[in-house]
């Protein structure tokens, strides 16, 4: 309750503006964590691509297809 | 086979969080099996200013942003804020589902921050229509969330449209 009392006054327009162009610039220069990859995105793409190579040995596909 | 969409289910994803005091969560829109490229959705809390701490404790920026990520060399793209761009990694009719994660990811980040405010802005200026409800959307759910909109306006020199929100005291 007290931390709210102390913050309760507005941001200028100038203020929030200010603060989402830095915010952005602190994104866009690295200094924000950057995604981790998992294992699982590695196994899908495994998975995608052999579906998709399959369908290329399917002429029911490739017949399809053209 | 080039793009796949593949929408990655968000229940067991994790928040990655820095040491700045930022957060994200990170899905899976796609792979492009040819160039191994992953394509991502980041949605992000981003640390506020410390000029303002004094006087805010805690205000976060809120910011979604297409990523590219190639799997076999490990290289992240930097963040591409421009919805114009969605077009390459999400269809037009799966942008509901997309935005739905977006709103998911939102609730889970503000679950986890409790940030005192929060901020978003448009990355494209002059947004009118189907673009700008989206933003509509989004400021609804945070209201739902326990936010309230202390201020909303569009930059008169840039067209660039802005929020900021205030959790409501309990």
């Amino acid at each position: 309750m007290v931390r709210h009392m102390a913050n309760r006054r507005s941001l200028t327009r100038a203020e929030i503006v200010a603060l989402t162009k830095k915010a952005k610039r602190r994104v866009i220069a690295g200094e924000v964590a950057t995604p981790r990859i998992g294992q699982r995105h590695f196994q899908r793409l495994k998975e995608l691509k052999a579906k998709s190579s399959r369908r290329r040995d399917d002429p029911t596909y490739a017949a399809a297809a053209r | 086979m080039p793009y796949v969409f593949d929408l990655e289910d968000i229940d067991d994803l994790q928040i990655e969080v820095d040491l700045q005091g930022s957060s994200s969560i990170n899905f899976t829109l796609g792979y492009d099996t040819d160039s191994n490229l992953l394509a991502l959705m980041s949605v992000m809390l981003v640390s506020g200013e410390s000029y303002l701490e004094a006087s805010f404790e805690r205000i976060l920026d809120l910011q979604f942003a297409l990523r590219t990520v190639n799997l076999e060399s490990g290289a992240v793209s930097d963040p591409d804020y421009d919805s114009r761009n969605a077009g390459n990694y999400i269809p037009r009719q799966h942008r509901p589902d997309v935005l739905n994660n977006i709103l998911k990811c939102i609730e889970s980040l503000l679950y986890r921050e409790n940030p005192d405010y929060l901020t978003m802005e448009t990355f494209l200026p002059q947004l009118e229509g189907k673009p700008l409800k989206k933003y509509a959307v989004i400021e609804e759910h945070i209201r739902m969330l326990g936010y309230e909109l202390q201020d909303k306006f569009r930059d008169n020199d840039t067209g660039v449209d802005y929020w900021f929100f205030r959790r409501k005291p309990i």
